[in-house]
């Protein structure tokens, strides 16, 4: 990699970042707080790749050549392996990745609703709006897996997620959405099984707003994943998908 | 000869940037004849979390290398190596403490040590900083007590398990390690020129040097993450030894940011709480990212010798500091 190449690389990574950032598109990604972060360093690559493909340009990438020359794998001027920088590039334009959806639920069976701080209650369920309390998914899981007080019971609740469909529910499916901390990497799937739909379940990655009321667990003793967390359907509407589509 | 032959390969070859550009514009243009190409679920899938990883990690691989290149043109060399103890011995765990002052992710711990040996500190003290920097920052701590509502006990054992785990590799490198092995990060020659356009050049450099390890770390986790089954986790789960080799193991595979890996250990309920802290344990000093930006920096005959042994520190630390704080 010359000097030049190595400008236009760190430049059109930056740009490529700085556009993610400012265009929203990041959130497909990464948590809305990483967007600063994200485009300060698009810019600083943005800048740094400029002045170095310019400089290169103007003074020719003699110079560089000389304070690289200490070969670790550097041909002429930088790295080889600055090439792999373009691989995301061309991820990003050629595949045009979505947000996590139902393949990867499918693949991630691993993670469950993390244990409130023990002895911990639970706040009040919010005021109903329209007939029901809306919750995130993760609150409404670790409430059906961990709220002896039974909130949920008798409450009409609405919940957004995407549907994964289950060929062992063949009365509904199951309400995905997942929950991240840093980017998508880190991210896992919180699943409601969603029952008493009377028609066949929508397709895989449909956004539904949903309205149902919990079924508690056949064993009332169970306690975490195994009491599992459920709706009985009453009202599902399409939605598009949200601007942050992780919770 | 060779070179001659070597130079004239290089110039009938078409420049970097041409070909740079090329593919770009082709991608863009055929965009969307090929786009269907790529509508696999499971490629979508794999490139999602590729994209994340590395836009994830660039942020703190940016603030890393600039503060490399900030080293590199404005600290004259000796002066940084004057800050710690004489004594080599107590010159480790002081370096550890150093690493907490700074918040940040593993990626940017990486240059920055490079550059700390660069500039005369000696490896021992610089490795120690490498894995306390992004373990015992007061971001991460303040995150792991976040996914660890009303356990303050996990908060102080990461702690206490990766400073452990920092000063004791750094001892065993002062006893047993071999200085050629970090020549590769001696070697770099002072940046030349105006302080400006050695901040420049040393920045660039880094960038693009790390950023491609970075790429290739990110390969290996996405293409771990999304193709291994996580049901291999179901039979070992509970407590005991193989429940924390598992999530040691796993740590390594997932190479998930230390900002982050409190909350993943948290939804591992099935598994025991020393388990579990082996995974946060593990995660910031043994990653597949992190051993590939290691391997970029230091050489491979380092990454092959500084892994393992950073391994089975940070679990035996983990192991004993559960013991008894959790």
């Amino acid at each position: 990699v010359n000097a030049k190449a190595q400008g236009a690389l760190v430049a059109c990574v930056g740009l490529a970042s700085a556009y993610l950032a400012a265009s929203g598109a990041y959130l497909a990604y990464l948590k809305p707080a990483m967007r600063i972060p994200l485009l300060a360093a698009g810019m600083v690559m943005l800048v740094l790749g400029t002045l170095t493909l310019l400089r290169a340009i103007v003074v020719g990438d003699e110079p560089e050549a000389h304070t690289e020359g200490h070969g670790h794998g550097h041909g002429h001027g930088g790295p080889q392996v600055a090439w792999l920088l373009a691989l995301p590039l061309l991820a990003l334009v050629l595949v045009d990745p979505p947000a996590l959806g139902a393949d990867a639920a499918r693949r991630d069976t691993a993670g469950a609703a993390a244990e409130p701080a023990a002895g911990d209650r639970f706040d009040p369920l919010p005021p109903p709006t329209d007939g029901a309390v809306t919750l995130k998914l993760g609150d409404f899981v670790t409430r059906a897996y961990y709220d002896e007080a039974r909130s949920l019971a008798g409450v009409p609740v609405r919940l957004t997620g995407f549907v994964v469909r289950d060929p062992d529910v063949p009365d509904g499916y199951q309400l995905t959405r997942f929950v991240m901390a840093c980017c998508a990497g880190d991210a896992f799937p919180m699943r409601v099984t969603v029952r008493g739909l009377d028609s066949a379940p929508p397709a895989d990655d449909t956004w539904v707003d949903v309205v149902g009321e919990w079924i508690p667990p056949e064993d009332p003793t169970a306690r975490g994943a195994e009491s599992g967390a459920a709706i009985d359907l009453s009202m599902q509407a399409e939605i598009p998908e949200p601007t942050y589509p992780y919770e | 000869m060779m070179t001659a032959v070597k130079r004239a390969r290089r110039r009938s070859r078409p420049g970097g940037v041409v070909m740079l550009a090329t593919v770009l514009l082709v991608a863009v243009v055929a965009q969307p004849a090929v786009s269907s190409w790529f509508d696999a679920p499971s490629l979508r899938t794999w490139t999602t979390v590729f994209v994340s990883v590395c836009l994830q990690a660039l942020p703190f691989l940016v603030m890393g290398t600039v503060v490399s290149g900030v080293i590199a043109a404005f600290v004259p060399p000796g002066e940084i190596g004057q800050l710690l103890p004489r004594n080599r011995v107590l010159a480790v765990p002081a370096a550890g403490f150093v690493g907490v002052g700074l918040p940040g992710c593993e990626c940017g711990s990486v240059p920055i040590a490079g550059r700390l040996i660069a500039r005369g500190v000696p490896a021992a003290p610089a490795l120690t900083f490498l894995l306390a920097a992004p373990a015992v920052n007061p971001v991460v701590l303040v995150a792991t007590a976040v996914a660890f509502p009303g356990r303050p006990g996990f908060v102080v054992a990461r702690f206490a398990a990766s400073l452990l785990t920092a000063v004791v590799v750094g001892w065993v490198w002062l006893r047993l390690g071999r200085d050629d092995l970090v020549e590769r990060a001696r070697r770099r020659p002072a940046p030349t020129g105006s302080r400006a356009e050695a901040f420049r050049a040393t920045t660039v450099h880094d960038l693009t040097h790390a950023g491609g390890y970075l790429v290739v770390g990110g390969l290996v986790a996405a293409t771990l993450q999304v193709f291994v089954p996580t049901t291999v986790l179901d039979g070992l789960a509970g407590a005991g030894a193989v429940a924390v080799l598992a999530l040691a193991a796993l740590a390594v595979v997932l190479a998930i940011c230390s900002e982050a890996d409190a909350f993943v250990a948290a939804s591992l309920t099935q598994f025991s709480p020393t388990a579990k802290l082996a995974f946060l344990v593990v995660g910031p000093a043994v990653d597949v990212k992190l051993v590939a930006l290691q391997a970029g920096t230091f050489g491979r005959a380092f990454a092959a010798r500084f892994a393992p042994l950073s391994f089975a520190v940070a679990v035996a630390s983990a192991a004993a500091v559960g013991a008894v704080l959790l």
